[in-house]
């Protein structure tokens, strides 16, 4: 039987966040290491610098592209070994509350410096 | 002075074997000699009773693909001297129920053939002949993709086909392509959604298995990727 679960939009929006993390991984490792680099720092300078809108958008890009690549990979996965439409759902459901569990986790983290 | 091949035959008559077994047999080499012969060969001197398929014997039915040495290919298009060992291993298709000895059923593969509407469906009555010039680019789009013998060594060396029984597999989702962009066709859209789902185009992982096998050289992976374009821009609304 075929499955009707379309998988367009995981599929476009694996290969959208894996740009993203790209991208937002050359930001940011130039902005921690690059950017000056030698210059030793202490937890009170990483508060500042997070303070910013800068650091803050791109950490929380990264939590966020990260955590919907690596979930929507794992699913992926998972229906490589044909679970049949409910088990597929329910796995799905599964991870998409991890998901904006840990995003609302990191994003609270984040906050607090700013 | 000629050369005997070992032979090891996988053997399985499901009405008087409880378990499938590996029959070995020594058979003389010759010249330009094909897989295909060397089972004549032991069918018509050696043992009666082995089973497998065949028809055209010049690489056109599809009808003898089998598990040679490690890969699906079609045993008349395989050359003994090819695969440079005296030491042959014939097996069934894997990814398909074993019938008796080298003979799978097919009907799995043919059925999933059928669900992508194999069939041309024209878009509209015409009275006259709708022409495509032999060097018009619509055509070269699909040319290769058209030589298609549904041997089933593609499906069969598919992993997505083993670990999902759901899978539609390549051969079926290149004929969904040759289809979808065929200009003619008036039923591309249905058939976007026939493979546009987690059994469809989207299960398949590039790992290119079907491409090495495949004895016409077709690339079923390009055609998955320009379904998988063409279901992206149908679900963006963007008109190719």
């Amino acid at each position: 039987m075929i499955n009707k679960t379309d998988g367009t939009l995981s599929w476009f929006l694996q290969r959208v966040t894996a740009v993203g993390l790209i991208f937002l991984l050359g930001v940011h490792l130039w902005l921690l290491h690059y950017k000056n680099p030698g210059e030793i720092i202490k937890f009170g300078d990483v508060a500042i610098r997070l303070r910013t809108l800068t650091f803050f958008f791109v950490d929380m890009g990264l939590l966020t592209f990260g955590l919907y690549h690596a979930l929507n990979g794992i699913n992926n996965i998972i229906q490589d070994y044909g679970i049949g439409t409910t088990g597929r759902r329910s796995i799905g459901f599964i991870l998409v509350i991890i998901g904006c569990v840990m995003v609302f986790l990191g994003g609270v983290s984040l906050f607090k410096f700013v | 002075m000629s050369v005997n091949l070992t032979v090891k035959v996988f053997r399985y008559n499901p009405e008087v074997d409880d378990l499938p077994r590996f029959d070995t047999f020594d058979v003389p080499e010759m010249k330009n000699m094909a897989v295909l012969d060397l089972l004549y060969q032991i069918q018509d001197n050696q043992d009666r009773s082995l089973s497998f398929r065949c028809s055209c014997r010049i690489g056109m039915c599809g009808s003898c693909a089998m598990f040679i040495n490690g890969k699906s290919r079609l045993a008349c298009r395989t050359l003994v001297g090819g695969l440079g060992t005296k030491e042959i291993h014939l097996r069934p298709l894997p990814n398909l129920p074993i019938l008796k000895d080298l003979v799978v059923d097919m009907d799995p593969f043919f059925d999933k053939y059928e669900r992508v509407k194999p069939y041309f469906v024209p878009k509209e009555e015409r009275k006259d002949f709708y022409r495509v010039s032999e060097g018009a680019d619509e055509r070269k789009l699909i040319d290769e993709m058209l030589e298609c013998i549904t041997c089933g060594a593609c499906y069969s060396s598919c992993t997505m086909v083993t670990t999902d029984p759901d899978y539609l597999g390549p051969a079926a989702l290149n004929r969904a392509f040759c289809l979808v962009a065929d200009k003619r066709d008036g039923a591309g859209a249905e058939r976007l959604r026939l493979v546009g789902n987690t059994d469809g185009v989207w299960r398949c992982h590039s790992q290119f298995n079907c491409v090495e096998v495949c004895p016409k050289q077709i690339i079923p992976t390009w055609s998955i990727q320009q379904l998988r374009k063409r279901c992206v821009f149908k679900k963006l609304g963007i008109r190719v």
